[in-house]
């Protein structure tokens, strides 16, 4: 422990070195790298300076929106913990994008996957004897496995037959959804709960409350820890960077020798699982504590924005996604105290990911970044 | 046997054209935007909004043709702005198509919440139907006459597909269109603006769009609903890709699969079959398909290649 604990230590001050060594003498990847960070920031900052223009048109009372939107979040620990409970799906289909995405591959999945791991995930927890942690921890794996089957037919597709992924993962969504409705209600449905609705999930197949006075759960520590885990496998691991390279330029990749058909077919399936995941801790952290979801989710897009505002980048997930999950709780207080829909926020998203995919945005100041460390090469040499 | 019964009826084929006309709109818009290469995913938000538009301004004029042109002029406004992103701001055709579909989802609720009150649908507000129109004698022809007794909406579809094709293949637009997307350098050392040629091509594809979605909530529905839409904007792209590239075959498969649509509508009355099940019938069906036309090009070329290696 004492040395896990010293090796973590000089690791830290190492990384700290490092990371101080990179803001006085940034290399040229470096000063990119923070180039993309700043210009994100930028990005975002621009989405809300315009959002809240188009609300001064759009609102009776643009003020009020406004403050509800950038402010209310914060007015109250309930509130905060809202903004934490919208940010775990939000964090494990951002980190289920990032991994697709780092590999070139456009799949949608997620949106289809969180969807039935929420249903497997609910349905197991509901049915097994098993209770307590060995409860939870089956019905998650169950939910990855059954999401897992699904995400093969995307991924085989595109890695043997060369079908677009893109497409056919939108068609599997809906077909994901019309199955798991089937089963809802042909088998699982609780005519008691007067809804289409599973039972009540066990108290002890649940997760538990992480935050008294709020709802959210101990979800929050699982997707915390897959991203993490998503960033070691990617930045640290050869399959992991054989994923990168295929995404970055796949013809080098194949000409190198490494298994881009493999990495393909991991990547989007890896995708898949961690989507399904979050749907099962999203279903066993809920608050009806049933599942009884009618229409696909949404969380598979939002994993989509998210992975942009991270730069695909798993360990910068978390930070997209609370961001985003600020947000969405603002979108939510703004319709609950003035007259504007909470769907706006899906308005801001796609102006945040035109601004930050727009390689024309900040160009200039890019093309100098460039231009001087071109500069400062040359003197160099000289 | 009922189930044959029904594939042979009127009905049933009167429903497979209704089902065709949206998926036909959304294949050509792909189609014209794919020619001057441009992926353009935007097509299902594109509809979404056309069709709440179309709706809103046919409820609030009763008029059948503001509707239609308001859900037109609101499919260019969105195929302006992709062209917009792409070319002035320079970002990925396919990103920004998953952006605005997203800013459609959340514009249609918006835009009706804001003026309705609900989140749901125009209940509230019913559209002015586009009317049908009834050729004499031709619709008395047995089965085929149901092809002469349909919306207005059905015949302007048809003809688009000749006009597309026209355009394309006759004119000077079409050719540029083609080169353009063919290869854009080579377009554009030739003197052809990329930027102005992407510009028209994603116009047209918005009128596409904008028909498609007006027909889904001025005629098949007389509401809209913010899901209304259902994927079928992406079905028309699978339609394109089948299609090749060539306008009638591409009419051809839009048919099948608003075929298949029909029968997951129409199954649901005749057979015991749970509505649930037949729902997945047309993403299913879209999913073999691109599956088979894969399996197809894969032969093709290397028939191809087999050819070559014989010389």
């Amino acid at each position: 422990m004492v040395r896990f604990m010293l090796k973590a230590k000089s690791y830290f001050q190492n990384f700290l070195k490092k990371f101080k060594a990179s803001l006085l003498t940034p290399t040229l990847d470096q000063k990119i790298r923070y180039f993309n960070i700043f210009k994100t920031l930028a990005a975002s900052l621009l989405a809300i300076v315009i959002t809240c223009f188009i609300l001064i048109f759009a609102s009776k009372s643009p003020l009020a929106a406004i403050r509800a939107l950038i402010i209310s979040p914060f007015k109250s620990r309930f509130w905060v913990g809202e903004i934490l409970r919208a940010f775990v799906p939000l964090v494990f289909t951002g980190v289920a994008a990032s991994v697709m995405i780092k590999c070139g591959q456009f799949n949608m999945i997620g949106e289809g996957s969180f969807y039935i791991g929420g249903f497997i995930g609910a349905i197991v927890a509901i049915y097994l004897p098993i209770k307590g942690f060995g409860g939870v921890l089956i019905a998650c794996l169950a939910a990855v496995a059954v999401s897992l089957i699904f995400g093969l037919v995307p991924a085989l597709l595109k890695a043997k037959l060369n079908v677009n992924e893109f497409v056919v993962s939108l068609m599997l969504n809906f077909i994901m959804l019309w199955l798991g409705m089937y089963f809802l209600q042909t088998f699982f449905r609780d005519e008691a709960s007067g809804d289409i609705a599973t039972k009540i999930i066990p108290d002890e197949n649940r997760f538990h409350t992480l935050l008294s006075g709020t709802y959210l759960s101990t979800g929050l520590i699982v997707a915390v820890v897959i991203a993490v885990l998503a960033g070691v496998f990617l930045y640290k691991n050869k399959s992991g960077f054989i994923i990168r390279t295929t995404g970055e330029n796949p013809a080098y990749a194949k000409y190198a020798g490494l298994g881009v058909t493999s990495a393909v077919i991991l990547s989007q399936l890896l995708g898949a699982a961690i989507s399904g995941f979050g749907g099962a801790v999203e279903v066993l952290g809920g608050i009806e504590g049933r599942f009884n979801w009618k229409a696909l989710p949404g969380f598979g897009f939002d994993g989509f924005i998210v992975a942009i505002l991270a730069g695909n980048n798993p360990f910068l997930v978390p930070i997209a996604a609370l961001f985003l999950a600020y947000l969405r709780t603002g979108a939510v207080l703004m319709s609950l105290e003035t007259d504007i829909a909470s769907e706006f926020i899906q308005i801001i998203q796609a102006l945040i990911i035109i601004i930050v995919a727009g390689q024309a945005f900040l160009r200039k100041l890019k093309n100098r970044i460039l231009f001087k460390s071109e500069i400062q090469s040359e003197e160099v040499k000289a | 046997m009922k189930i044959i019964d029904l594939l042979f009826s009127e009905e049933f084929f009167f429903t497979s054209i209704q089902l065709t006309v949206p998926i036909l709109f959304a294949s050509l818009a792909a189609l014209i935007s794919n020619k001057a290469g441009i992926v353009n995913i935007n097509i299902e938000g594109s509809m979404s909004v056309s069709a709440l538009i179309g709706a809103l301004v046919s409820f609030y004029t009763k008029s059948f043709v503001l509707g239609i042109l308001a859900g037109i002029m609101a499919g260019i406004i969105m195929g302006i702005i992709l062209a917009f992103c792409v070319h002035k701001l320079k970002t990925d055709s396919v990103l920004t198509g998953v952006a605005l579909n997203i800013f459609a989802s959340g514009f249609v609720v918006f835009l009706l919440y804001a003026i309705l009150g609900t989140k749901g649908d125009t209940t509230a507000a019913p559209s002015t139907v586009i009317p049908y129109l009834k050729i004499k004698f031709l619709m008395d022809i047995p089965f085929f006459g149901v092809l002469f007794e349909q919306n207005l909406l059905f015949y302007l579809a048809i003809l688009s597909v000749f006009l597309l094709s026209f355009l394309i293949n006759k004119t000077k637009l079409g050719l540029r269109i083609k080169a353009v997307g063919y290869n854009g350098d080579a377009a554009k050392s030739v003197g052809i603006s990329v930027a102005k040629t992407q510009f028209i091509a994603l116009i047209i594809a918005g009128v596409f769009s904008g028909l498609g979605g007006v027909f889904l909530s001025m005629s098949y529905l007389s509401t809209f609903n913010s899901g209304m839409v259902a994927g079928r904007g992406f079905i028309g792209l699978a339609a394109e890709a089948m299609g090749a590239g060539n306008p009638f075959l591409t009419l051809l498969f839009s048919f099948l699969f608003g075929t298949v649509s029909a029968f997951a509508i129409s199954a649901q009355i005749s057979s015991s079959i749970p509505y649930e099940l037949l729902n997945t019938l047309p993403y299913l069906m879209t999913i073999l398909a691109l599956v088979f036309y894969s399996l197809r090009k894969t032969k093709v070329r290397e028939r191809s290649r087999v050819k070559e290696e014989m010389k």
